[in-house]
């Protein structure tokens, strides 16, 4: 046992140990969220116990299904796609497992911190220090991996997929090292000079805005762009749309971090120019889906077939799907000034963050990971446990996102109503909210118990994933070892 | 300011349109330093040049005391601003729920404690309003445990905030200075 095979040279040895990783903590994140989900409705659950208060657990779930499943898995599909469009081997098998090694090792370390209470309390970005340093390590590493391999490569164009790989991986450490506030911490900028209070919101929001599209957006396209032609079977729709796409992508996305603070106290011009790129990401937006529905004509009829060729398909048609959607309600809904300010602060945010997370990359990665683990480990999945995963997941996500959307209309309606007042001494009109918080919280009891279904029934479905990729490795290891 | 913004978005979009048009596919030599250059001018125009903007000092921008600041550590340690959000904006929405917030009262926040979601009411102008017992008894446990807790101040039936029973009377004691500083 060369410790599990993290200093394994094999070919592909690295992306199996990403995803099987991955696919770990994605377990333990599932169930973080369903006692999150509990505690909505019987608050004293696993209370009085700090390490499992809800304000802790909350940063756990966000950055496990971040930083761990979701990244994880995104590298280790990257690292399978890259040697299979470079035509070379990855450059070192052996650095791409140590990177994996310390990985899991970055995750362990700020699961302890953040339960412990260690945080830097800016979301997405609670990591403390240490931790900021062990990921930009293992970020580095990676990059060079990569890049190496990219650079010795025997295809002379570089596919879509390529250019959205090293993209993220060109943006990400800038992102993370000016954006986290690592710098600020490092240099003590932060909590007085040029970085404090509405500062620090303002680089707060351009840091997690920009980190979730060119980061988990951009791996994200790379693995889409890559599997659409393989298991659709059909030739990309059109390659100007990509290069269009990809550039606008480049230039729009990264300007709209301040739409997350829609009228807040920074500065109105900044606002606005955040909404017009928001808007404006309708076409980079469009670029994608229509190459994507264009590429998938005449295959949707195999989201009904039964077959293990069929399955990964399956599950990237959802995932495309709900990327449109989501892309959509993003310049739609989050964006223009009106709308946002009846939905800001209501659980549409949040809706529309597991749409992306949930809905677009965890499908998209679902579907890679059902078609590349078979033919890494040369061993089948199991064809009933992926449709029992793709039935409960996709019901339980529908049943969630209908909820958590509709209860965010009913606080947006609640906090909006007001009594109006006439003052007739000053002559004023005051407006005096009409009914108090507590009842909100109480009208929303009923959708908070639905959601918990909701999450049930996908946790369920995702343990089922879980359950049947960690089963399939323990037939491939056993299988191996009567080889030898 | 303008006109350096202006400037910066052109040079994006001459980046954008360049590569396009320059060829049918993207190379390594033009990505990575069009990719980086993208980012930069972007951070620049959204996130140092508002920086500059200077901020005007307001009445509720104070320093906290020492006893505040640690309560404040306390309320970011246990996550009340994934709950509570301290921002109120001046739109019909937040109408009621005291001054709309400006860049000036959050001159001695770091880290910013703006939140996104408000699970909880906001708490910009929390100060004053309840006595220190009520924030004891509420934190302790929000909601009415026992009999003799029903109509007891800081008992809110049906909250479902948590309990944060577990804190240390100091913690507790700075907590609440903090919460009565929010004004
Ligand atoms: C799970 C979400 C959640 C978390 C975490 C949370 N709260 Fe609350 N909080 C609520 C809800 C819901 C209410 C409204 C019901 C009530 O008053 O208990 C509330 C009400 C309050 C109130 C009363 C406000 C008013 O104007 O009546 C205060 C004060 C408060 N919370 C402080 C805190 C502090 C301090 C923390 C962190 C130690 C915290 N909350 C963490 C959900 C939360």
């Amino acid at each position: 046992m060369d410790l599990w095979g993290f200093l394994s040279d094999k070919e592909n040895s690295a992306a199996r140990n990403f995803i099987l990783s991955s696919v770990i903590w994605l377990a333990l994140v599932v169930v973080v969220a369903l006692v999150l989900a509990i505690k909505f409705n019987w608050p004293d659950f696993l209370s009085n116990v700090s390490w499992l208060s809800f304000g802790r657990l909350r940063p756990l779930h966000v950055n496990g299904a971040l930083f761990g499943w979701l990244s994880m898995s995104n590298v280790g599909i990257m690292l399978y796609i890259v040697p299979r469009l470079t035509g070379v081997r990855l450059w070192s098998e052996r650095l791409g497992n140590l990177t994996c090694l310390l990985w899991n090792l970055f995750l362990g370390f700020s699961a302890v911190t953040l339960l412990a209470g260690y945080t830097q309390g800016r979301e997405y970005a609670e990591y403390i220090l240490p931790i900021d340093f062990l990921l930009m390590l293992c970020l580095f590493l990676l990059l060079y991996n990569v890049f190496k391999t990219v650079l010795t490569r025997k295809e002379k164009v570089m596919y879509v997929s390529l250019w959205y790989f090293v993209g993220a991986l060109v943006w990400t450490p800038f992102i993370y090292v000016v954006g986290n506030n690592f710098l600020m911490d490092l240099t003590g900028l932060g909590g007085r000079g040029p970085v404090s209070g509405i500062n620090d919101a303002m680089l707060n929001w351009w840091y997690g805005h920009n980190l979730i599209a060119m980061w988990f957006g951009n791996l994200g396209l790379g693995i889409f762009y890559y599997f659409l032609p393989v298991l659709t079977r059909n030739a990309l729709y059109s390659h100007r749309l990509s290069l269009i796409g990809f550039w606008t992508l480049a230039f729009f996305y990264v300007w709209n971090g301040q739409h997350h603070l829609i009228y807040g106290p920074g500065p109105d011009w900044l606002e606005s120019v955040a909404i017009i790129f928001s808007v404006l990401m309708v076409i980079p937006v469009f670029a994608v889906v229509y190459n994507f529905f264009k590429t998938a004509q005449g295959k949707w009829h195999l989201l009904f077939q039964n077959s293990q060729e069929a399955l990964p398909l399956k599950f990237l048609l959802i995932g495309g799907f709900a990327y449109f959607l989501t892309c959509m309600q993003g310049p739609l809904t989050n964006a223009p000034r009106t709308i946002n300010a009846f939905f800001h602060f209501s659980y549409w945010i949040v809706g529309h963050a597991h749409l992306a997370f949930l809905g677009a990359f965890s499908f998209i990665n679902m579907a890679a990971i059902y078609y590349v683990l078979p033919r890494v480990l040369k061993t089948p999945v199991s064809l009933r446990l992926a449709n029992w995963h793709f039935g409960l997941f996709a019901t339980g996500l529908m049943t969630f996102l209908g909820v958590l959307h509709s209860s965010a209309i009913i606080q947006g309606g609640l906090w909006t109503a007001k009594i109006q007042e006439y003052d007739f001494l000053t002559g004023a009109t005051l407006w005096r909210p009409a009914v108090e918080h507590i009842e909100v919280v109480r009208s929303l009891q009923p959708f908070y118990f639905a959601i918990m279904i909701g999450a049930s029934l996908m946790v369920v479905g995702i343990l089922t994933f879980v359950i049947n990729v960690l089963w399939t490795a323990y037939k491939a290891a056993g299988r191996q070892e009567a080889e030898v | 300011m303008y006109t350096a913004l202006l400037l910066l978005i052109l040079a994006a979009s001459i980046l954008c349109l360049g590569g396009i048009y320059y060829k049918r596919s993207v190379t390594f030599g033009l990505l990575v330093p069009g990719a980086l250059l993208m980012i930069i001018i972007a951070f620049l125009s959204t996130a140092v040049l508002p920086s500059m903007e200077k901020i005007p000092s307001t009445p509720k921008g104070l320093p906290y005391t020492e006893k505040q600041l640690l309560g404040r550590k306390i309320y970011v340690r246990e996550g009340c601003v994934y709950c509570h959000t301290q921002q109120v904006r001046p739109i019909k929405t937040d109408a009621g729920l005291g001054s709309v917030s400006q860049a000036g009262d959050y001159l001695y926040d770091y880290p910013h404690l703006l939140g996104t979601e408000r699970t909880g009411p906001d708490l910009s102008h929390l100060g004053g309003k309840y006595e220190d017992q009520w924030h004891r008894n509420h934190l302790t446990n929000p909601r009415p445990k026992r009999p003799e807790e029903e109509g007891m101040p800081g008992k809110v039936p049906g909250s479902i905030m948590p309990a944060f029973s577990y804190l240390s009377g100091e913690e507790m004691d700075a907590l609440i200075a903090y919460l009565q500083a929010l004004r």
